[in-house]
C-alpha cells in the first residue's frame, strides 16, 4: 500500500509536535489509543479567553497514517473556536490525506482526540473557581 | 454411513452438556475417561470414551461436535483456570483420536468429519493454551463487548504507555549496552503489568454476575478494558525485543 504525497508530507514534516503544560488552565489534553494497533495519541489545544483554540501539540506513536491524521488535526483546530474543532470530522481527515479503507480507523483517532482534548478543557474551565466569563 | 438418523437424543448432542455441567468443579482430575459431563460409554460401541469428540475403540466420530465451543472440544467447563497440562493432554488424546490415519478404512464421510474435527481442535488448542487468547474468547462466548467496539483501557493507562513509548523511542535513538539493560528491564516490567492484568480478568471471571444480572455488564467492561490493556503491553513487548535483537 502506497501512502499519499499529504501523508508522507506529515510524516517527514510533522507540524505541532511536542507537549504544553497539562496541568495548565488554558491547556485540553486528550489522550487516545487504538487496542488493535496499539498506536496511542495525545493532542493538546491552547484555549484563549474568547474559546478560540490559539495553539496545538501533538505527540503520536503510531503508523504514518496515525502521525499524519493527528498533525493535520492540530493544523486544523487552530484559530477555530473549541465548538468549530468539535464539527471536525473523520472523513475530512480522510479526503484531505487519501487514506485507505484500512487506515480510517487512523482517522477516527485524531477525531476522537480533538474531541477528548475540548472535552477536558471544558471539564477544567467549569470546574474552575471564579471563571473568567469566556464561555459565552 | 450407518450413523441411524434417528438414534435416540445423546447428551453429545447438546455442546451445553459438556460445556458447563456442575460436576465439572475440580480439573485436576486427569484420567481423561471420566472427562466432565461426557457419557462414559459410545453410543455405538458401549466401550468407554475417552473424549468428547471421536470414540476411541470404534472410531465413531460425533458430528454435533462441530457445534461445540473450544471449551466443550476438550470436555472442559467455561473457565479461565486451565491447568496446561491436562489440556495438553486430552488435546493429544484427541490428535490421536483424529489422526486420518485412524480412518484408512472408513467411508469418506467419516473421514472428513475427523478432519474437520481435527482443525477445529487445533484451533481450539491454540486459543486455550495462551491466556490472553483465552480470556478473549472467554469474553466472546460470554457476550462481553469486543475490541473494535470498546477500546477504553483502566483510567490513566494510556497516559502511562505514552511515557513508556518515549522512553522506548529514547533508548532507540542511542542502544549503548546502559539502554539496552534499560530495555530489558522494561521489558520484564511490561510482562509483570500483562500477567497482573490477567489475573485480574481471571478474578473477574471466576466471580461473573449471571445472565441477566445488572452488576453483569459493568464486569465484563472491566475484562475488556483489562484486555484492552494487555493488548498494548503486549505490542510494547514485541517491539523492545525486535529492538533487542537488531
Amino acid at each position: 500500500m502506497a501512502y499519499s504525497d499529504k501523508v508522507i508530507d506529515h510524516y517527514n514534516n510533522p507540524r505541532n509536535v511536542g507537549s504544553f503544560d497539562k496541568g495548565s488552565e488554558d491547556v485540553g489534553t486528550g489522550i487516545v489509543g487504538a487496542p488493535e494497533c496499539g498506536d496511542v495519541m495525545k493532542l493538546q489545544i491552547k484555549v484563549n479567553d474568547e474559546g478560540v483554540i490559539t495553539d496545538a501539540r501533538f505527540k503520536t506513536f503510531g503508523c504514518g497514517s496515525a502521525i499524519a491524521s493527528s498533525s493535520l488535526a492540530t493544523e486544523w483546530v487552530k484559530g477555530k473556536t473549541v465548538d468549530e474543532a468539535l464539527k471536525i470530522k473523520n472523513v475530512d481527515i480522510v479526503n484531505e490525506l487519501a487514506l485507505p479503507p484500512i487506515k480510517i480507523h487512523c482517522s477516527v483517532l485524531a477525531e476522537d482526540a480533538i474531541k477528548a482534548a475540548v472535552e477536558d478543557y471544558q471539564k477544567k474551565k467549569s470546574s474552575s473557581p471564579a471563571g473568567s466569563g469566556s464561555a459565552s | 454411513m450407518a450413523e441411524s438418523p434417528n438414534r435416540p437424543a445423546h447428551p453429545l448432542d447438546a455442546p451445553e452438556a459438556a460445556a458447563g455441567g456442575s460436576a465439572c468443579g475440580s480439573l485436576g482430575h486427569t484420567p481423561a475417561a471420566s472427562i466432565c459431563a461426557v457419557p462414559s460409554r459410545c453410543v455405538r460401541c458401549d466401550e468407554p470414551l475417552t473424549t468428547p469428540l471421536v470414540c476411541g475403540s470404534c472410531r465413531t466420530v460425533f458430528p454435533a461436535a462441530n457445534e461445540y465451543d473450544h471449551f466443550a472440544r476438550f470436555g472442559l467447563p467455561r473457565t479461565m483456570e486451565i491447568d496446561e497440562r491436562d489440556l495438553e493432554r486430552r488435546y493429544l488424546m484427541l490428535s490421536r483420536g483424529l489422526h486420518p490415519d485412524q480412518f484408512a478404512v472408513r467411508g469418506t464421510e467419516d473421514k472428513l468429519l475427523a478432519e474437520q474435527l481435527s482443525a477445529h481442535v487445533n484451533d481450539a488448542f491454540s486459543v486455550l493454551k495462551d491466556r490472553f487468547r483465552r480470556a478473549e474468547y472467554l469474553l466472546e462466548l460470554e457476550g462481553g463487548p469486543q475490541r473494535a467496539q470498546e477500546k477504553r483501557t483502566p483510567a490513566g493507562f494510556l497516559a502511562e504507555m505514552l511515557e513508556v513509548n518515549e522512553q522506548i523511542e529514547e533508548a532507540r535513538g542511542a542502544l549503548d549496552d546502559s539502554a539496552r539493560k534499560q530495555m530489558a528491564s522494561l521489558r520484564a516490567e511490561i510482562t509483570k503489568r500483562r500477567d497482573a492484568f490477567l489475573a485480574e480478568v481471571a478474578q473477574a471471571f471466576a466471580s461473573l454476575p449471571a445472565q441477566g444480572d445488572l452488576r453483569r455488564p459493568g464486569v465484563l467492561l472491566k475484562i475488556r478494558e483489562r484486555l484492552n490493556a494487555c493488548a498494548y503491553l503486549e505490542g510494547l513487548s514485541v517491539q523492545i525485543r525486535e529492538m533487542l535483537v537488531s
